[in-house]
């Protein structure tokens, strides 16, 4: 079946005067499926965000972008911006971390997702608006709709200001939606809330979905798929279910350590380990496995080349000398 | 410093707290009251670790700023060390003050941008007028170290670090005046968790060699119960339960712990987070 979405070797380097290019995405290819939930796990700095960015085409000015990005089979790094734009909200839709700084700070929210829909349904009334905006409202699980759809964003918390993020993403039925750590900034209470929010529409709207986190715990709750990323690469992929039960990189492995186990569990990997060192400086090309410097099964291999992609299990995929390489 | 005997006196205690504040709605000058604190009791033994969890607003915050004495409470009293916070004043309250730092979670908001790393850590020692130019200097060196900093960073300036490496920056301002009580509020959120791993390896081991007593305040109850030997759960300026983390997570009493444990995401999923 064809997929919803296919990214191949994609490159994005950011230009900047008298420095050499940060390569922040170096040769990235997947596809998420109709239906399929995507989860790119990594720490900060890894180009997660980048590549969230890239598929909608809204890097910075001063980026280059190579590779090929299909949606529904059309190449979207030539499209025209007016095509793009007429892409972004309606088949393929973007949340991010902080809602509460996307949102307009003196236009009332029902308003903001009125207007999403007036820019994709330019034959809509200002009625049919409305009442767009009232029944999503509705779906994103707000009671009072109307004293909601009056409210400004500083009256709302942060947990309503998501869900009035999410609201503008769907109200123009999106295939795709893409969510960029949604849940980083909330209380863990409302982050189940939105999390729960999220499957549940995912499932009513068969919504595709690419989740981006730092948090492996948040990805079981969502994916069925995960990426890991590391230095602008992916070094891992699988199912949910193996890379978080059985990682196969030595970084996916270091990450799952740093999750907080419950107390009760006793097995040897119940205390937090930290993944020592930081992640390379994205300026500077490491001459082999950017992980080796951090990594605790390092080999001599590791330092002299990068690995390439192996396939070690059928539907796994990994890049590491342990697996041949 | 000079060698502090051995007291079995508590760290901090703190008696029938209470804080209110008056918030006054704009334009219809329709005034109502928030109960940040209603009716606090609680003991903080020296040494250890005490986590005080709760949804924003539950008023965790407050306590800790009554707790540093940057917030005055209406009613109740809080002892650091057998001392009455609230009635000390002039010398004895700065000499109190060193003892008590405060981690927020913001650290681009707390690190004055335009100091170096340098003048961070060495403000609160000008401040308290501790030792000479040399040795404040040579101490900057000592707790770049200390926090796994390396001191020829210290001329940069808070942008030219990263997220985790400003938390450890303010760590060692913290340090600098060699604290007794180390309050971190939200000091995890907002970091990768890798970096979050790295700052509890950091605070566990910096715990055993300075004997210092933390309290941790966050809404993260699964991390907390890996840091906290303590943890009082708050809901609406109150302490609905209180335990230690194997307890409150086998046996949870109230719904607020209930609700707090069924938030921690992966715990039903293919992670076993949540496995008993």
């Amino acid at each position: 079946m064809e997929p919803l979405l296919e990214v191949r070797d994609l490159h994005v380097d950011y230009l900047s005067d008298g420095m050499p290019p940060a390569q922040v995405l170096r040769g990235v290819s997947f596809t998420v499926s109709k239906n399929e939930a995507v989860g790119i796990l990594g720490e900060s700095g890894c180009g997660k965000s980048t590549l969230a960015l890239a598929i909608l085409r809204l890097l910075p000015s001063r980026s280059r972008l190579k590779g090929a990005i299909f949606y529904k089979s059309r190449e979207l790094t030539n499209l025209p911006e007016r095509e793009m734009e007429k892409l972004r909200g309606a088949e393929v839709s973007l949340i991010f971390q902080d809602a509460g700084s996307s949102l307009h700070p003196t236009l009332r929210v029902g308003t903001q997702i009125a207007d999403v829909a007036a820019a994709h349904h330019k034959d809509w009334s200002a009625r049919q608006r409305r009442e767009g905006a009232e029944a999503i409202l509705k779906e994103v699980g707000f009671d009072q709709v109307e004293r909601i759809y009056a409210s400004y964003p500083h009256q709302l918390s942060g947990g309503q200001q998501q869900r009035i993020a999410v609201a503008q993403a769907l109200i123009s039925g999106p295939s795709l939606l893409i969510a960029d750590e949604p849940t980083s900034s909330l209380d863990t209470t409302v982050q189940a809330e939105i999390l729960a929010l999220l499957k549940r529409l995912r499932r009513e709207h068969s919504l595709a979905l690419v989740f981006v986190s730092h948090n492996p715990a948040v990805l079981a709750e969502m994916a069925d798929r995960i990426l890991v990323v590391y230095a602008g690469q992916i070094v891992e992929e699988g199912s949910a279910q193996q890379v978080l039960n059985s990682p196969l990189h030595p970084f996916a492995l270091a990450l799952l350590r740093c999750v907080p186990k419950d107390v009760r569990h006793n097995g040897p990997d119940r205390l937090l380990s930290a993944i020592p060192g930081s992640p390379p400086d994205p300026a500077e090309t490491p001459a082999g496995c950017p992980f080796a410097p951090r990594c605790a099964e390092r080999m001599d291999v590791c330092g002299s080349r990068m690995p390439s992609e192996t396939r070690p299990q059928p539907d796994r995929k990994v890049r590491c000398f342990k697996y041949g390489g | 410093m000079v060698a502090d005997m051995v007291t079995t006196e508590p760290v901090i205690r703190v008696q029938g707290l209470r804080k209110t504040y008056v918030h006054e709605r704009p334009f219809s000058r329709e005034k109502f009251v928030v109960r940040a604190l209603d009716g606090i009791d609680l003991v903080i033994s020296a040494g250890s670790s005490f986590a005080l969890v709760g949804e924003s607003g539950s008023g965790k915050s407050t306590l800790a700023l009554c707790m540093a004495r940057l917030e005055q409470p209406g009613e109740g009293r809080i002892w650091f060390e057998g001392q009455d916070l609230f009635r000390l004043s002039g010398p004895e309250l700065m000499r109190v003050r060193r003892h008590i730092q405060l981690i927020f979670q913001g650290t681009a908001a707390a690190l004055n941008p335009r100091f170096s790393a340098e003048e961070i850590i060495i403000e609160p020692l000008r401040i308290q007028s501790v030792g000479t130019r040399t040795e404040q200097r040579d101490r900057a060196v000592h707790l770049m170290e200390k926090v796994g900093l390396p001191p020829v960073w210290l001329s940069r300036r808070p942008h030219q670090f990263s997220g985790g490496q400003r938390q450890r920056l303010a760590i060692a301002r913290a340090l600098a005046l060699e604290p007794r009580l180390l309050i971190l509020d939200e000091a995890f959120t907002g970091l990768d968790l890798s970096i979050q791993a790295q700052m509890v390896a950091l605070l566990r081991d910096l715990q055993s060699r300075e004997n210092l007593t933390y309290v941790f305040i966050s809404h993260d109850l699964s991390l907390m119960a890996h840091v906290a030997d303590e943890i009082a759960i708050f809901d609406r300026g109150r302490i609905v339960e209180q335990g230690q983390p194997s307890r409150l997570f086998s046996n949870p009493c109230q719904p607020e712990t209930r609700a707090l444990l069924e938030a921690i995401p992966g715990r039903r999923s293919v992670l076993g987070l949540g496995q008993s």
